[in-house]
């Protein structure tokens, strides 16, 4: 007989398949990815774009996620959870989209020239801002293996920092490897969820 | 031995329970999610369905999603008091038969 705990665990698993299908991590890894070709290039465009991936979520997940796995409304105790996660989510974004504009505006007659250190320990600082973008992912959304994704970002602008080199394409392996994950989590997805038959 | 008589024959039937079960966890679900939760074929989960749906322990809501039409089925309060009921029920008669 199922306990209280078994259907807990029951509902954390259906909550966690949606996750499955590696569209997350194709357009968090796309990002990366972009983001590291536009300074490998020096391309503002390649910049610019590198959102566009997360603008394709949604609609990627109408069209292969729900079909296959159905359509779920969870209980109070879950959506309050992802509300919060959603609402997180945003004032991380705006404290770093923030922190952007004070990097770029600099402070004239502060105690230390924020640009300029922004400008020296860059690396550090969007390896930082991009982990911890992952993790709060892994956190929030209960999906783990983001947690791997955040290493993998802010080792790759580690590795940037401490070899004096050029971060671009570190950052876009990184990103490369995020979306081959993600693929391959897709290509499974779609083997084993076949879109159920009539 | 009572609590063996006092289990809801309706629930007790394996895929009915399965249904209950994958309902539970959750607020509503449309039918692929429960075809693919419980394995049952759709013209088998819709008889089930109806079964539950007669005694009044799930309802059935047509709503959109992104514009397309879809049948949500929901336990019905009363659905979710059956199941508790159901559980209590079983642990009690599997704790009197050791």
């Amino acid at each position: 007989m199922m306990s209280e705990s078994d259907l807990r665990e029951a509902e954390r698993k259906t909550y966690l398949s949606y996750f499955e299908d590696g569209i997350a991590d194709i357009a968090g890894g796309l990002t990366i990815l972009l983001f590291g070709l536009g300074m490998v290039f020096e391309s503002s465009s390649l910049f610019i774009f590198s959102w566009l991936p997360i603008i394709l979520f949604w609609p990627l997940k109408q069209a292969i996620t729900y079909p296959r796995m159905g359509y779920v409304k969870f209980g109070p105790e879950r959506q309050r959870r992802i509300s919060r996660s959603m609402i997180l989510m945003f004032l991380a974004g705006t404290l770093s989209l923030l922190l952007g504009i004070v990097a770029f505006l600099g402070f004239e007659g502060a105690v230390f020239d924020l640009r300029d250190f922004m400008m020296e320990y860059s690396p550090l600082l969007f390896g930082t801002l991009m982990a911890m973008a992952f993790a709060l992912i892994a956190v929030l959304f209960e999906v783990r293996r983001f947690f791997g994704y955040a290493a993998l970002t802010f080792g790759a602008w580690l590795s940037a920092y401490l070899f004096d080199i050029e971060p671009g394409p570190p950052v876009a392996l990184a990103g490369g490897a995020i979306v081959l994950t993600g693929f391959a989590l897709l290509i499974s997805f779609l083997i084993k969820h076949p879109i159920p038959s009539e | 031995m009572q609590a063996i008589d006092r289990l809801d024959r309706v629930i007790h039937e394996p895929a009915r329970l399965k249904i209950m079960t994958h309902l539970y966890v959750v607020k509503s679900g449309d039918f692929v999610y429960l075809m693919r939760t419980t394995g049952l074929t759709r013209g088998n989960l819709s008889s089930h369905m109806t079964k539950l749906e007669e005694v009044g322990y799930v309802e059935v809501i047509k709503e959109f999603v992104d514009r397309k039409p879809v049948t949500m089925l929901s336990l019905t309060d009363q659905g979710r008091k059956a199941f508790l009921d159901y559980r209590k029920n079983m642990a009690l008669a599997l704790e009197g038969s050791s």
